[in-house]
């Protein structure tokens, strides 16, 4: 949004790495919040897996398709645009890219594309979240994971939808416990990266066997080279957490809470500049500079004519009717 | 790469057919995902989740 501005802190300006950290913070605050509700948790976790399977399988056929057969797009643009659009953006964009051997141009532009389209959702669906979703607090959440692309923006959505949500519970005498909402987009999320690197792997097996085929074969170890590390990160805090709720002694796991709500002021500064670095990096201007509005034609039909909804509906099929527990 | 160049390869690129392999990827990928999205739902309705 201010082209200048942003090529003057460019260097500060990651939110993929902001929101990688404060999502490193979240498994600490998410363990302390499921410690208490460890069943939940657990049916959430295994729904999140559940809703992302799909979202990998049906998106990715049907955005591919689309991008090929009806905007002739060749396979070279279409693989990594198919998965910017239906899994996780700008991650996808580029393990899909470098695995079906692209040139680096291909999800470079995919991923300025998916920067853009993701501003949009997060201005638009936390607030028809609010409005037409508030009495399934973890269906909004989870479609807020399926739907927005990049890690900043969904989690940043999250977090959005899990405000408007609450007040508006709140105001109608419901007083959901904090966290939970943002969790279910947050969980989605995770599993959605933990995948990338075999679906990666899938489409670079079948590209440099079958279609452009290349003595540069897609290697099994490119699963783990293409794995975002920061999960590692995120799983490490929440078993830490976890154990320090539930396996220490209770004067020690009293102070659990305490000493999450600490560090989660970290996390919100690191969604607070998360929020900043992708608007500045938004720039709309360019898109049409850069004459890729094909690219975004695609993209706008895909993600407003079918991600959404699909997203909306897995979302419906495996979390409505369950309810975050109630604060107090 | 210029960014007009861009603009010319996605204006002119000549159509690529999808071949057999790209047709059997969609649809493996989609059938799969619709059969596992009966599956799921079906478990998802028998095993409620557990508060």
């Amino acid at each position: 949004m201010f082209p200048r501005f942003a090529e003057t802190i460019k260097e500060a300006v990651r939110p993929e790495l902001y929101i990688k950290i404060a999502i490193v913070i979240l498994g600490g605050f998410f363990a302390v919040t499921a410690a208490g509700k460890l069943n939940l948790a657990t049916s959430l976790l295994l729904r999140g897996v559940a809703a992302i399977i799909e979202a990998y399988l049906i998106y990715w056929a049907v955005v591919y398709f689309i991008a090929r057969k009806w905007f002739g797009f060749n396979r070279e643009w279409a693989a990594p645009l198919a998965s910017g659009i239906s899994i996780c953006g700008v991650s996808a964009a580029i393990a899909t890219g470098a695995a079906i051997r692209a040139r680096p141009i291909v999800p470079v532009l995919v991923s300025s594309l998916v920067v853009v389209f993701a501003v949009v959702e997060v201005l638009i669906l936390p607030f028809l979240a609010q409005t037409f979703l508030w009495q399934e607090p973890l269906v909004a959440g989870a479609w807020i994971g399926l739907a927005v692309k990049t890690d900043g923006a969904a989690v940043a959505g999250g977090g959005i939808t899990e405000s408007l949500i609450l007040a508006k519970s709140a105001a109608e005498g419901v007083t959901y416990q904090p966290g939970w909402i943002l969790g279910t987009t947050a969980t989605v999320k995770v599993f959605i990266d933990v995948f990338i690197g075999i679906w990666a792997f899938v489409l670079g097996y079948i590209w440099t066997n079958h279609i452009d085929v290349t003595s540069d074969k897609a290697r099994i170890a490119e699963i783990w080279q293409r794995f975002p590390k920061f999960i590692l990160g995120f799983v490490v805090t929440f078993m830490v957490g976890l154990y320090l709720a539930l396996g220490t002694p209770a004067d020690v796991a009293s102070k659990v809470p305490a000493a999450i709500g600490e560090a989660n002021t970290f996390r919100v500064i690191f969604f607070i500049l998360t929020f900043f670095s992708i608007g500045v990096l938004s720039n709309f201007k360019k898109l049409w500079q850069e004459g890729i509005g094909k690219l975004a034609a695609v993209y706008a039909v895909s993600l407003f004519g079918f991600v959404i909804w699909v997203g909306l509906i897995i979302s419906w099929l495996f979390f409505s009717g369950i309810k975050p527990p109630l604060a107090g | 790469m210029s960014q007009t160049d861009i603009r010319t390869e996605l204006q002119r690129a000549a159509p690529e057919p999808l071949l057999p392999v790209e047709k059997k990827l969609i649809g493996f990928s989609l059938g799969t995902g619709l059969v596992l999205l009966v599956v799921l739902a079906v478990i998802n309705y028998f095993l409620p989740a557990t508060f």
